[in-house]
């Protein structure tokens, strides 16, 4: 269950990142606002460039030149990160905020054993013994359904199969006990029965500890069967948060509405969305999404649309009144 | 040895879209090339348009490829980053129609621009300059060009955004309405799958468990593979509660195979008689085929 009477396990406040590149700069995320709950599962989607990787890197603190956080504040248990050294994020890293990068080989060492990697992130932030972390890796790797988990910790990670080493990458990020794991696309490219599994699997177990998760992908089915919430972006913008039995069925953005509308459903025509996303460097005046929305009128022009509520823990940045909801009455 | 694809066989009428559909070592991208004989087979036969593949020689074979032709999963990957858009489309012309002027070429290079939604300003543009969509534009422009018969597609819209792959989609349809083109549609998306094909084959390690009309397998699957590949799928409607879903294990080596029915081992139903010995295909109901010995032949009896 999620905890709604606590202060927000991580709190996004105005947050503007932006890459600085030949072209010019690049508004990768302009002015999101959100919250995540302890024991809660968000899901952040968007297509590409929407800005939902830059979010999550920007939350955990791997924004490097050319890129730069340039406003907000990233409250995590209180503490605004952004006021802490290098030092002491690297600390919280693994520990209180974890992540899971995309793609597990990138992650994983090609010349360290299993067992060393575990131990190097347990080592990193704790006194452990060689003993002590191999318990650890090993009731880690069998939390996470991998069999012959010695095996595995002896051996390197070209001798996993994709399942698996997303699996023991899952398992490195959770073996401190994070309260807030973040997922960057845990699933893609994996095969779809394998992708089943271990996503049954992981959520079982932030649901057993309560712990939070920030799930970013562009996958709606993986957000509406497994998370509570959905944040959806456009243009480095938030334009629609709120429960995932709410959002996906009565969207209030027309971004929205366009995106679940373009799920093929047999006997259904296929509704496609014309034009393109904007520029990040051109960056457009009034509401990014008004060239491709068949809703615009006057105000779109001009004025950007804030991120407003439409009911209780409902968001959504348009200048209808009600957005889709009412069949687009103003 | 990798034992890619394992005794398959299946026909595509004009103007049907036939799908294959499985997850990695099934041997669908295999099939895709196979069938236009971009790779050697090393038994069997593809037979187009009444024509053995595997008996042509080179010349006849590269006069047949005008007809059949081939879009792939990853627009950028499969242009030519220092060939403009025009000069790319127009290469299947100047290697199928020596005959064909330069100024007829261009004139059916701006055509099929048109066709597939791109303006006669992509001409000169390179693919660095187009959106993931709009270089697969390219590629279907490309595949089209010499007025094909048959087009293999490969994955054609995994890699590209929901919102784009819902026009590319339309673009396939449309043209296959106006060409009366016949489709191989490789794919791992069920939701696609599903909306795009006539017939549907479902793959696994190389063999083809379970085929037929694609309504009537979706609705009615008869392969423990099936059941648990359409039960991965994930609905973006909450109100629509996941199946539990039903396959352990991970997928064997294909260089590695077990012996008898090659899900042995994964299956929740499968039991010694299934390892005993390799299972053909047998017909359930009418042309929906499955390759299990626990589902009943038609008819009636096992």
């Amino acid at each position: 269950m999620v905890n709604e009477t606590s202060r927000p396990l991580l709190e996004v406040k105005n947050l503007h990142t932006r890459f600085t590149t030949h072209r010019g700069l690049v508004r990768a995320v302009n002015g999101i606002s959100f919250e995540i709950r302890e024991g809660e599962l968000v899901g952040l989607v968007g297509e590409t460039g929407c800005g939902k990787s830059v979010t999550a890197r920007s939350v955990l603190g791997l924004i490097r030149p050319p890129g730069r956080i340039v406003e907000g504040e990233i409250n995590f248990e209180g503490n605004n990160l952004r006021d802490l050294s290098r030092r002491e994020f690297r600390n919280l890293r693994g520990t209180g905020i974890s992540f899971v990068p995309q793609n597990p080989w990138g992650a994983l060492n090609p010349i360290l054993r299993i067992e060393r990697q575990f131990r190097n992130v347990i080592r990193a932030h704790t006194n452990a013994s060689k003993q002590e972390c191999w318990d650890m890796s090993l009731a880690m790797l069998e939390s996470v359904g991998i069999q012959g988990p010695e095996r595995i910790l002896k051996g390197y990670a070209h001798q996993l199969s994709g399942g698996m080493a997303q699996r023991v990458v899952m398992a490195i990020a959770l073996v401190l006990n994070p309260r807030l794991v973040i997922a960057d696309e845990p699933t893609t490219g994996l095969d779809v029965t394998i992708q089943r599994q271990i996503l049954d699997m992981v959520m079982e177990l932030l649901e057993r500890d309560r712990r939070a998760m920030l799930l970013v992908t562009h996958d709606l089915g993986v957000v509406a069967q497994y998370c509570h919430r959905v944040i959806v972006m456009y243009a480095g913008k938030i334009v629609e948060s709120g429960p995932v039995s709410e959002v996906f069925v009565s969207p209030a953005h027309p971004y929205t509405q366009a995106l679940l509308a373009a799920i093929p459903r047999p006997g259904h025509d296929l509704v496609s969305l014309r034009g393109r996303v904007p520029s990040l460097v051109d960056y457009p005046t009034g509401c990014p999404f008004k060239d491709r929305c068949d809703h615009a009128f006057e105000p779109c022009e001009g004025t950007e649309p804030l991120l407003r509520e439409l009911s209780v823990d409902r968001r959504f940045a348009c200048h209808l009144e009600k957005g889709v909801t009412q069949s687009g009455a103003r | 040895m990798v034992n890619a694809v394992n005794g398959v066989s299946f026909e595509i009428e004009a103007g049907e879209t036939v799908a294959l559909i499985g997850e990695s070592g099934s041997g669908k991208s295999t099939i895709a090339r196979l069938a236009l004989r971009l790779y050697e087979l090393n038994q069997g036969t593809v037979e187009f348009d009444g024509r053995d593949l595997t008996k042509l020689d080179r010349e006849e074979l590269r006069h047949l490829r005008s007809a059949m032709t081939i879009v792939f999963q990853e627009p950028y990957e499969s242009l030519n980053p220092r060939q403009r858009i025009g000069r790319t489309i127009e290469e299947p012309l100047v290697i199928h129609h020596p005959d064909m002027s330069a100024a007829d070429r261009h004139a059916r290079v701006i055509d099929t621009l048109n066709h597939v939604a791109l303006g006669e300003n992509f001409y000169d543009r390179f693919p660095h300059e187009l959106s993931g969509g709009q270089q697969q534009r390219v590629g279907i422009a490309r595949a089209i060009v010499t007025r094909p018969k048959f087009i293999v597609l490969d994955e054609p819209t995994s890699s590209l955004d929901l919102s784009v792959r819902a026009q590319i989609l339309q673009l396939l349809n449309d043209l296959q309405d106006e060409f009366n083109l016949a489709y191989l549609f490789i794919s791992h998306d069920i939701h696609t799958v599903e909306y795009v094909s006539d017939r549907i084959c479902v793959m696994y390690l190389g063999q083809i468990v379970e085929v037929g009309p694609t309504a009537e397998v979706f609705a009615n699957p008869q392969h423990p593979y099936t059941q648990a590949l359409l039960s991965s799928s994930l609905s973006a409607d909450p109100r629509v509660k996941k199946d539990r879903f039903l396959l352990g294990g991970e997928i064997p080596s294909a260089t590695n195979l077990p012996p008898g029915c090659f899900l042995h081992g994964r299956c929740p139903i499968g039991d010694d008689a299934c390892a005993a010995a390799h299972v053909p295909l047998h017909a359930f109901k009418g042309t929906h085929e499955v390759a299990c010995v626990k589902v009943p032949f038609a008819g009636g009896g096992s």
